[in-house]
């Protein structure tokens, strides 16, 4: 069977299973079972032996470790009710301005993001503490899930950032080491936040029900004095619990994964200090943060068995030959081989399209005169993207199994997100436009 | 039926929330490394791996779990507008056709590896190197609790299906 | 009697004995094509993955396209670590590794890969090749349902990336190293303190300070990496591994279904990899440190203390041969090869190609 008859058929056979109500995990890992089959002649054996090595490949990933703890630190700032009263303090702070909350959401998210190097962890971290919250306060549904699903998709491309390392290993540029990609990811993260967070602000001012701020009454019931108070109580434990959490990484104390431990034992003792912590606590706390974690792991290895099989029938061959096309000016194939991450990340995981596009993308870009580090962000800015964009944006996915059961159905968070993607767009295109936007920091970090 | 679907769910939940403790044991492991290399400079050469295998337990016997109560995330854009009975009855076909040849397989290769690795006392290709066969034998233990889960699941959903034919 | 005896072996001292193996042997060829899927451990930014490549194409061109094997990077079908497994079972046709990788199957695997104060890239050539390494190899290969050829050498490996400087034995106590396998245990036995950080997490864990130095690889490779922007000093000599053996495997069935003329291919042309592949990355080596040398200090570590390390080395691969009854045969094996060199070796001794201006004026010596 040729290749491109497997990867349509790939595609297909999976739209179909997800319409007809299979779970996700499922529809991935049994298309990758059947079209391998297809691909190697039936051999089950040899398939069945090689999903099994990705198996326990998952199981030897230190990387993600930083998933469940993240989850679990989340699980006991929520049930200490650390977390409720943060974002209360928040939106009392934040007063009459309307859409605050959302503002103060945003803000947290980058600060959360600069302590993992992982989307899981943080979607799903903040579904947990900041969710109930906005949706208490009034804020549009929809709203409160694209701000959400945005603003901690934001844990990748802010360092430290998975992607980035994976990225600098693939390319082997100097140009392009970690550092230099690390460095070059800071403005785009901020200009991202800010591109949000004017939204949020514009949104609300037009459209009050989408983030209504404190009523003018409610506002009178706190004196400034009060509103200090309630700062110090309830804003400073966790303030200084996430950047005790960064202190211990850019201290050299701790690597990411393992701060990330030490944040969850720097939330036990702030909800010991509370007197909210015991037995019952903390045995549910984790068998809360098991139920997600293997919701995402299962996603992580079977969206993998799915990758890869894509790869092994040939998919990356045949999106490869679509790419490579006649004598096109530099500008129109920028902006190809943009749209084609994007494109592809409406479908794949950003690990996948980095092993299908990058040995294509660099050598071409080269010979288009690209600088190496401004067009490989172009391209981290896009994938980061990828997280948000249905039918399978993984931020969306960790967004629905993390919210409370019935809380949202998946049309309601594809809408809701649609705006941010719009905003990456814009984003990228500042990018485009403003070079410097990328190259400045790494210019001054390494002369 | 009823008594196997109810001690399959039993066993997987109860071994869920054992397991689901192994993450206050990593929790504590981690901070100890941070503070022996940080504080004493005497990094352990086990600790990296014995968190990550840790970790790894922890997920693949919550496979069982999630699935047990269908935490599983589904796109329900379309299948959302069937009727309950029409969703039934998929759930049920495409649960027979992907869902359990699937999980079975895996099952079946994952004590396949597990027993290979088992027989030459497989260690890990590292310093500590720590035998790595329990771990692979506790990896095929929890797809085969996936699979049983997804079997009383089939079975319950069934049921429920034909009571409501019966009440029609 | 006796001389006689040495007339008739001066006659024919070392004649190839594979012309007459093969005097008698019949090839037989065949039109059957054969599709063949190589996993990798290496990702498409490591010059080992060109390394492999270089072997496929080979094998593609020297057989006119009737074995074509097609390289897949880390992670594209399985993790790193898995190609082993999957490919004793048959899920893909052929792998590419550092022996190394597979010590928690067999300990005796790191033999074939490099041994801290083991053989250089010129011994491990004579030892594989001349002195039964290569069928060494192969039987522990075949162990696992595996056909193996020496599949590439790097030569020897640089130091150590470092914010510490460090050239006498008392500076390496208490540094936390980035290291692998056995020189971990090394060091430990040292006084230092070795961390088995994964590779992606080396950069950030130098530049937070988590770690004092690391070791990963050659200069060639190591230099994209930019571990130079987050550290100081470069500590040489890569006294861990004097030389980086690489070797390409292949499922015992897929071996079994070729015809005589494309073993002997995959054969000429795992030869050309091991060739090709030293003077390549050596060429960029040179190159590499060069640059090396403007964003850091290469410190060289005292001759004292080159020999403290030998001596803590000497006694760990004692107790690695008295648990480890394969690794004993192999390391003194190789042991052996170095005294039987060594008589050759300090009567060569002397012309090290120093550029010429350095000659003459009296530099001899490596
Ligand atoms: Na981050
Ligand atoms: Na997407």
């Amino acid at each position: 069977m040729s290749p491109e008859f497997l990867t349509i058929g790939m595609f297909v056979t999976l739209i179909v299973f997800i319409v007809l109500g299979l779970p996700l995990a499922y529809s991935l890992a049994g298309t990758a079972l059947i079209f391998g089959l297809l691909e190697n002649g039936f051999n089950v054996d040899g398939l069945l032996g090689f999903f099994i090595n990705n198996a326990w490949g998952t199981m030897n990933n230190f990387v993600l470790v930083a998933v469940p703890l993240f989850i679990l630190m989340a699980q006991l700032l929520d049930r200490a009710k650390i977390s409720d009263a943060l974002f209360e303090a928040l939106y009392v702070v934040m007063g009459r301005i309307k859409g605050g909350l959302g503002l103060a959401v945003i803000f947290v998210c980058v600060i959360l993001a600069a302590t993992t190097g992982i989307v899981g962890a943080s979607v799903v971290g903040m579904t947990l503490l900041a969710g109930p919250k906005l949706l208490e306060k009034g804020y549009n549904k929809k709203m409160a899930a694209g701000l959400i699903c945005s603003g901690g998709s934001l844990g990748i491309l802010i360092p430290p950032s998975i992607m980035l390392v994976v990225f600098g290993g693939l390319t082997g540029l100097k140009e392009t080491s970690v550092g230099a990609l690390f460095a070059a990811a800071i403005a785009p993260g901020m200009l991202l936040a800010l591109l949000y967070m004017g939204y949020v602000f514009v949104v609300c001012q037009v459209k009050p029900t989408y983030g209504p701020a404190i009523s003018a009454e409610e506002a009178s019931t706190y004196s400034s004095q009060q509103k200090m108070w309630m700062v110090i109580k309830s804003m400073v434990p966790p303030l200084v619990l996430i950047f005790a959490v960064m202190g211990t990484i850019l201290g050299g104390v701790a690597t990411p994964s393992e701060a990330a431990g030490v944040g969850v034992l720097g939330a036990a003792i702030l909800a010991l200090a509370r007197g909210n912590l015991n037995w019952q606590v903390i045995f549910d706390s984790c068998k809360a943060t098991l139920r997600t974690t293997s919701m995402v792991m299962i996603l992580v290895l079977f969206g993998n068995l799915f990758s890869a099989t894509f790869l092994f029938v040939g998919g990356g061959d045949v999106i490869t030959d679509l790419l490579i096309g006649g004598n096109l000016p530099p500008g129109v194939v920028l902006s190809i081989m943009l749209l084609a991450v994007f494109v592809l990340g409406m479908f794949i995981d950003w690990v996948a399209i980095l092993l299908v596009c990058l040995p294509v993308y660099m050598p071409v870009s080269m010979e288009l005169g690209f600088d190496p580090l401004w067009f490989s962000m172009l391209i981290c800015i896009v994938m980061q993207t990828s997280f948000l964009t249905p039918p399978f944006g993984y931020s969306l996915f960790y967004f629905a199994g993390a919210a409370p059961v019935g809380t949202y159905r998946m049309i309601e968070i594809y809408k809701g997100v649609t705006p941010f993607i719009i905003l990456q767009a814009l984003g990228t295109l500042l990018c485009i436009l403003f070079p410097a936007l990328i190259t400045y920091i790494p210019s001054i970090v390494f002369g | 039926m009823n008594r196997l679907t109810k001690m399959i769910d039993k066993v997987v939940v109860k071994q869920a929330e054992a397991s689901s403790l192994l993450m206050a044991l990593l929790v504590v492991m981690i901070c100890y490394e941070v503070v022996r290399r940080y504080f004493f400079n005497a990094p352990t050469i086990w600790s990296l791996e014995f968190t990550t295998f840790l970790f790894g337990v922890h997920f693949v016997m919550g496979y069982s779990y999630t699935e047990h109560f269908d935490g599983h995330v589904r796109v329900d854009i379309f299948s959302s507008r069937f009727t309950q009975k029409t969703q039934d009855i998929l759930y049920i076909v495409l649960t027979i056709c992907v869902t359990l040849p699937l999980v079975a397989l895996l099952g079946i290769w994952a004590w396949d590896n597990a027993i290979t690795s088992t027989k030459i006392l497989e260690r890990l290709s590292s310093a500590w190197e720590p035998p790595i066969w329990p771990v692979k034998l506790l990896m095929a233990l929890g797809f085969t609790f996936l699979f049983f889960q997804v079997l009383s699941n089939l079975i319950k959903r069934f049921s429920a299906l034909s009571r409501t034919k019966a009440n029609r | 009697a006796q001389d006689k005896k040495t007339k008739s072996d001066r006659q024919k001292f070392g004649a190839d004995p594979r012309i007459e193996q093969v005097k008698h042997l019949k090839v037989k060829t065949s039109d059957k094509k054969h599709r063949w899927k190589m996993v990798l451990p290496w990702t498409k930014g490591l010059l080992f993955y060109d390394m492999a490549v270089h072997f496929c194409d080979t094998v593609r061109l020297a057989s006119g396209g009737r074995l074509d094997i097609k390289a897949y990077s880390a992670g594209e079908l399985v993790p790193a670590m898995e190609i082993f497994d999957a490919v004793s079972k048959g899920s893909f046709d052929a792998g590419h590794d550092w022996p190394g990788y597979w010590k928690g199957k067999n300990e005796a695997f790191i033999a074939f890969g490099s041994v801290p104060y083991g053989l250089d890239a010129e011994l491990y050539n004579i030892w594989l090749y001349e002195r039964g390494g290569l069928e060494e190899m192969q039987k522990l290969y075949g162990q696992y349902n595996l056909f193996a050829l020496p599949g590439g050498q790097a030569g020897q490996e640089m130091g150590l990336n470092s914010n510490r400087r460090a050239s006498k034995m008392e500076d390496f106590k208490g540094m936390k190293v980035r290291t692998w396998g056995w020189y971990l245990d090394i060091l430990n036995e040292l006084g230092a303190s070795g961390v088995a950080t994964p590779g992606g997490e080396i950069y950030l864990s130098l530049q937070t300070g988590v770690l004092d130095a690391a070791e990963f690889s050659s200069p060639a490779v190591n230099y994209p990496m930019g571990f130079d922007e987050v550290t100081k000093y470069i500590i040489q000599p890569g006294v861990h591994q004097p030389a980086c053996q690489f070797a390409f495997f292949f499922n015992k069935q897929s071996y079994d279904a070729l015809g005589d003329d494309l073993k002997w291919i995959l054969d000429t042309a795992a030869k050309e990899t091991q060739l090709w592949s030293y003077s390549w990355l050596n060429n960029l080596n040179a190159e590499a440190i060069r640059r090396f040398q403007k964003t850091s200090e290469i410190v060289m570590m005292d001759e004292s203390a080159i020999v403290d390390f030998a001596k803590t080395t000497q006694a760990y691969l004692e107790k690695v041969k008295e648990r480890c009854p394969d690794c004993k045969r192999l390391l003194e094996s190789q042991e052996a090869l170095k005294i039987d060199f060594a008589d050759w070796r300090s009567a060569r001794a002397g012309v090290t190609p120093w550029p010429l201006d350095e000659v003459v004026k009296g530099k001899l010596h490596e």
